[in-house]
């Protein structure tokens, strides 16, 4: 199966660019990764740290393809290959526009951390 | 600006503080960084907890200074605008306040309201749960983090808190008459907490409506001839004159439009294309058109209802702006008289400005009509006070708390003894609610009514044996049961509903 990257190759670049400026406006903490780890074929934008936890992003603004990459990305395999990155959590962001205040991001941490039981893998409804 | 077509959230809510900056509503007052912290920390650990592990970026040492000052520890230097703009930080994270404003309400309160911004309409019903303390998640450990959001707005100084949805489509913003509306009558209205959605507007309500219109001079010509019949010629061309004028639109862009006139266009197909004598028509017919419309204006109300730019510093000074607005208004004037058309903003400030000196000046009026009809001594002397008074505040000198004390006391006092006149006083309780409802229905606003209750005989000594607080509690009942009998004898009438004031409990939708 192609990945969405290959697919929409446009959407993916403004998406891409997008979060990276999503990140510096909500203060997030970027992790550098070495350009032999692509993130790309994880599906993941970005991984940032939040005190201990290393949270990876991805999302779309569609909704089939939130179900999608969620879909693809909550299998086993992908799991272990983001422990071993170091990753606790991926987040698949169903996003409603591309104009997010910092603020959506801080109460779905707010609500996240504390949960009792954190899914390794999850969609959140920005 | 974003090269993209949509605004970031951080450009909307930048363009929302330069509008409240601009028409002057923006609250200055500065919070300390260390007053914030310590706030929060008492009232919203948790959140404070996890805005600590968030504020990487700009601030890298954002999370050592929260420690440190909940440590009891001393800070570093830190520069005063990078302490701001933590301040600022903290408060939009933590207690979702992106805006500060400062309104006066019709009763000269000052309201201040605090603002979230958002583009983001599907989160409205959890915006407006958190800023009225209800959970976010309720499987949480911590069920309520939110639960002293009201409490530490309270404490912050703000009285209510909005939540404003705009457009991210830097096309469909509203207009600052659209803002200021919303704004105001939110201030006016008795809700603590409320959505006010902006993202709904009619091409009038947009920002830049009017240069939107401009740029197209065929939609704009479509727009102030709707319904006229177009063969009416001169008298056509004048009635659209007049409408755009009314709706202030400058001499140039209603000549551009006039180029769309079927009276124009025939001119210039009689003339083989030279517009010359066109041009000269629609000239002739908006120099001819523009002091009717002028007269029109002012023949309804009062000549002095119109404001003029050239006495806006008057204005401001008598009701009392501060002095960094007067020079602001000095400048712009001053551009003014150069020939400057003023800019849009400082129009809407220039009407509010002035709106407030009318009503002032209308009191100052009614004031001198009281005081001739109340016994007092010396009462020629006292109305040439009050003749001066008005005199002064013309030429942009406020008025006193002594003079608006005594202005109050006075109307109040001729209220009193008309609402008093004919009505049975034998069970002073009886009659004091009578006299209540009566001041209800006369339009009169609880705050009026508790001030003409506490000239009464019966309250007057119940404040001498028992105290102002009984004094007051008993009033706040007398009004209570007033408006309750004003509200069974003449029922309110339905009005419409122009703005969402929900209290929506639908719950999270963190959407795990």
């Amino acid at each position: 199966m192609k990945t969405l990257m290959i697919e929409q190759p446009e959407k993916q670049t403004m998406l891409s660019q997008w979060f990276c400026q999503y990140a510096k406006e909500a203060g997030l903490k970027i992790v550098d990764y070495p350009a032999s780890e692509s993130l790309e074929d994880l599906g993941i934008h970005l991984v940032f740290e939040h005190g201990q936890n290393r949270i990876a992003l991805s999302g779309s603004t569609d909704e089939n393809e939130v179900n999608e990459v969620f879909e693809r990305y909550q299998q086993e395999a992908y799991t272990e290959i983001r422990q071993a990155l170091g990753i606790d959590y991926l987040w698949v962001l169903k996003l409603t526009n591309l104009s997010h205040s910092a603020n959506d991001l801080f109460e779905v941490i707010c609500q996240f951390f504390d949960l009792e039981q954190k899914p390794e893998c999850s969609i959140v409804d920005l | 600006m974003s090269q993209l077509k949509h605004l970031s959230g951080q450009e909307v809510e930048e363009w929302f503080r330069d509008f409240a900056q601009k028409a002057g509503i923006a609250d200055k007052r500065t919070h300390s960084l260390e007053e914030v912290v310590r706030l929060l920390d008492d009232k919203l650990q948790w959140r404070l907890s996890q805005a600590r592990l968030n504020a990487f970026q700009p601030f890298p040492d954002g999370s050592e200074w929260i420690d440190r000052i909940t440590q009891g520890r001393s800070l570093p230097f830190i520069p005063a605008d990078t302490r701001q703009e933590f301040v600022q930080f903290l408060l939009d994270r933590v207690v979702a306040i992106d805006v500060a404003l400062k309104v006066k309400n019709s009763n000269g309160i000052e309201v201040a309201i605090a603002v979230d911004v958002t583009t983001n309409a599907t989160k409205e019903a959890d915006k407006l749960r958190k800023i009225r303390g209800h959970p976010g998640n309720e499987e949480g450990r911590n069920a309520n983090n939110n639960r002293n959001i009201p409490d530490v707005r309270t404490d912050l100084g703000y009285d209510k808190h909005v939540v404003l949805i705009l457009n991210d489509d830097p096309e469909n913003l509203p207009s600052y008459e659209k803002l200021i509306d919303s704004i105001y009558a939110f201030a006016e209205s008795k809700s603590r907490t409320r959505v006010i959605d902006l993202k709904e507007l009619q091409p009038n309500e947009r920002f830049n409506w009017r240069q939107e219109y401009e740029a197209d001079p065929e939609r704009m010509w479509q727009q102030y001839s709707a319904g006229l019949n177009l063969r009416g010629s001169v008298a056509t061309t004048e009635e659209v004159i007049r409408r755009a004028i009314q709706a202030g639109h400058n001499e140039q862009a209603i000549l551009t439009m006039l180029t769309r006139d079927p009276q124009y266009r025939q001119i210039v197909r009689t003339d083989k294309g030279d517009s010359l004598r066109a041009n000269n028509y629609a000239a002739t017919i908006y120099h001819r058109a523009k002091p009717k419309v002028m007269t029109q204006t002012q023949s309804v109300p009062a000549p002095e209802e119109i404001p003029k730019p050239e006495d806006w510093p008057k204005y401001a000074s008598a009701i009392g702006r501060g002095s960094v607005i007067q020079a602001r208004i000095k400048e712009a004037v001053a551009a003014y008289r150069q020939g400057e058309p003023l800019r849009t903003q400082a129009s809407i400030s220039l009407g509010k400005d002035f709106k407030d000196f009318q009503k002032e000046l209308t009191s100052i009026r009614a004031w001198y009509k009281v005081a001739q009809q109340i016994d007092i001594d010396e009462k020629v002397e006292y109305l040439e006070q009050i003749t001066k008074i008005e005199k002064d505040f013309t030429q942009g000198q406020p008025l006193s708390k002594e003079a608006r004390a005594a202005m109050r006391l006075d109307i109040n006092q001729l209220a009193y003894s008309q609402l008093s006149t004919k009505l049975d006083q034998t069970d002073s309780k009886a009659f004091l609610v009578r006299l209540a409802t009566n001041a209800a229905k006369a339009g009169m606003r609880p705050s009026q009514i508790k001030e003409i209750l506490s000239l009464s005989p019966a309250m007057k000594q119940i404040q001498q044996q028992q105290g102002e607080k009984a004094s007051s509690e008993r009033i706040t009942k007398i009004i209570a049961e007033g408006l309750h009998l004003k509200n069974q004898e003449q029922p309110k009438q339905p009005l419409p509903r122009q703005q969402r004031d929900q209290d929506l409990d639908r719950g999270p939708s963190l959407g795990m």
